[in-house]
């Protein structure tokens, strides 16, 4: 990963409105709301994840390569 | 100076190469048609994220002095593509889609694009997408740095994500073919919604060296293109071992049609239900003309049941401990809430609380899913069928979170095994269009994309255009 862009070559690359669109104030940050309904869903998905079945031999489906 | 129609942008790329090939036009004046193109129509459907016209002339140029000396290098030579925002192209910013990102540079190309350069591609510009590929769980089709990807068909309505301008950009004929990626669904879903043909790899088969990481063991490079040659022909070129991608399967791809098996011995397992209860009443009919023409191929369809596991817990808990470790800084520097979509920051904050116990579950399940995958592909069937998606594209303003019918869940349980699919347009309702995906076995390309050739051939729904 490089360095910055300068105006210039923002300018010289046609991307005027993109630069502006990341220049914009940022919204406002998610509220108390969101977050509790996204750690619900982690909440969810584990007790999902522990009504199946698994036997204790079976390794994650990931290797190692030394 | 060559004069361009409208069916030029809609052409196969074999058909473009014949151009130039029989000196109609060279890459240079082509490129330059698909620059104005792209400039012109792209932000009318938020398709673009940056035209790459100034690099595009010079790859064109130096691609026409291949023909000059009668040197083809493979069947994309010439030919201008786009690749999705998370594809690093040295000289102009990488967004990924997301503000904090928006003036990333890189000094070099990522793999597969270096792989289709080489090959003498042209590409003409960056495609927007959704930010950072919506691994937090995003709740509406404007989070993106670039906006909604709008659907040619009908701008009111989504083009699917994350590779939103990817498919919009195909469908609308502004590039011939495009990079997407998938990690769970971002390949399939713009095809169907946007009436194009994608195809997701096997796991390991492209490399994704210099690509964003979403989630490490469920990242996938993958073509959208008109057809399924077009697919295999950008797959041929694009895939092969990558020693700096850690998950390269480091296997080749050569698009060998002329040895697939005969589609009378091919089994293509599906459930029924996924095309009547399992999708939206109005898709109903068009599922059930792809079902006969399917079935007008000769193939021998069997009806199957897939594997029962919590496929979509599974993914999710997946990609939110990998995602979470790969944005961590982002978080810890406050950057995150920089982003656009409000649910899509919270999912990111949420997954830096993800423990190691339910990513190791959800890793060890996955186990099992392969296992599972790899016995129903021996003992039932050689390719599984089902709906792409189980609606139409839905509008821009709609939130993503509503209930939707829930036929098998194919899209993360192949991606969870890792598995090649190949989403082929199949029909239309209410004036939009709709797919049916192929799964297969690991490395089966050639085998998915016989199937595609051969649907393509019987029908014509690959061809239509969005409206003008």
């Amino acid at each position: 990963m490089a360095d910055k862009m300068s105006r210039r070559r923002w300018a010289s690359l046609g991307v005027a409105p993109l630069l502006a669109q990341s220049q914009a104030p940022s919204q406002a940050p998610p509220s108390t709301e969101d977050l509790n309904i996204q750690r619900e869903n982690l909440a969810r998905w584990r007790q999902q994840l522990k009504q199946a079945k698994l036997p204790m031999a079976i390794e994650p489906a990931f290797q190692f390569k030394a | 100076m060559a004069q361009f129609t409208d069916d030029i942008f809609f052409a196969s790329t074999a058909e473009l190469q014949r151009g130039i090939r029989d000196k109609r036009y060279t890459s240079v004046e082509l490129t330059r048609a698909f620059c104005d193109r792209m400039e012109r129509l792209g932000p009318r459907f938020g398709a673009m994220a940056l035209s790459m016209r100034e690099t595009a002339m010079r790859q064109a140029h130096d691609a026409d002095g291949y023909f000059l000396r009668d040197r083809v290098r493979s069947p994309l030579q010439g030919i201008p593509f786009g690749v999705k925002d998370l594809v690093a192209a040295a000289g102009g910013p990488t967004t990924w889609g997301a503000k904090p990102y928006a003036g990333q540079m890189f000094e070099e190309d990522a793999t597969v694009l270096k792989r289709l350069l080489k090959v003498g591609g042209v590409n003409i510009a960056k495609l927007s997408m959704v930010e950072l590929a919506g691994g937090g769980g995003y709740r509406f089709a404007a989070a993106s740095l670039q906006g909604p990807g709008l659907n040619p068909w009908d701008r009111t309505r989504w083009s699917g994500g994350s590779s939103s301008g990817s498919g919009a950009a195909v469908a609308a004929g502004l590039v011939p073919y495009a990079l997407g990626s998938e990690t769970s669904g971002s390949i399939l879903t713009p095809a169907a919604f946007c009436g194009v043909t994608g195809l997701r790899p096997t796991y390991g088969l492209a490399p994704r060296t210099g690509c964003m990481a979403l989630s490490w063991t469920l990242d996938k490079i993958g073509p959208l293109a008109r057809s399924a040659e077009d697919c295999a022909l950008v797959l041929q070129a694009i895939a092969g071992g990558d020693a700096d991608d850690p998950g390269s399967a480091g296997k080749r791809f050569y698009y060998a049609p002329q040895f697939a098996t005969p589609l009378s011995e091919v089994r293509v397992g599906y459930h029924p239900g996924d095309f009547t209860g399992g999708v939206a009443e109005e898709t109903r009919a068009a599922f059930g003309q792809a079902l006969d023409a399917v079935a007008k191929l000769g193939v021998r369809l069997v009806e199957v049941k897939i594997p029962d596991y919590p496929y979509g817990a599974m993914v999710s808990t997946i990609i939110s401990a990998e995602m979470g470790s790969i944005f961590e800084e982002l978080v810890e520097s406050g950057k995150v809430d920089e982003l656009a979509d409000r649910r899509q920051i919270a999912g990111i904050k949420a997954s830096q609380e993800v423990t190691a116990k339910d990513y190791l579950r959800a890793m060890r399940l996955r186990r099992l899913v392969q296992q599972d995958f790899a016995k129903l592909f021996y003992e039932q069937a050689d390719l599984l069928l089902s709906p792409s998606r189980t609606t139409i594209a839905n509008k821009i303003s709609e939130p993503l979170d509503r209930p939707l019918p829930s036929g098998t869940p194919m899209i993360p349980a192949g991606n969870l095994a890792g598995l090649p699919a190949l989403s082929l347009p199949c029909g239309f309702a209410n004036g939009m269009p709709v797919g049916i995906a192929l799964v297969g076995p690991a490395y089966s390309e050639n085998k998915l994309l016989a199937f595609g050739n051969a649907f393509q051939k019987l029908t014509d729904w690959h061809r239509k255009r969005p409206p003008a």
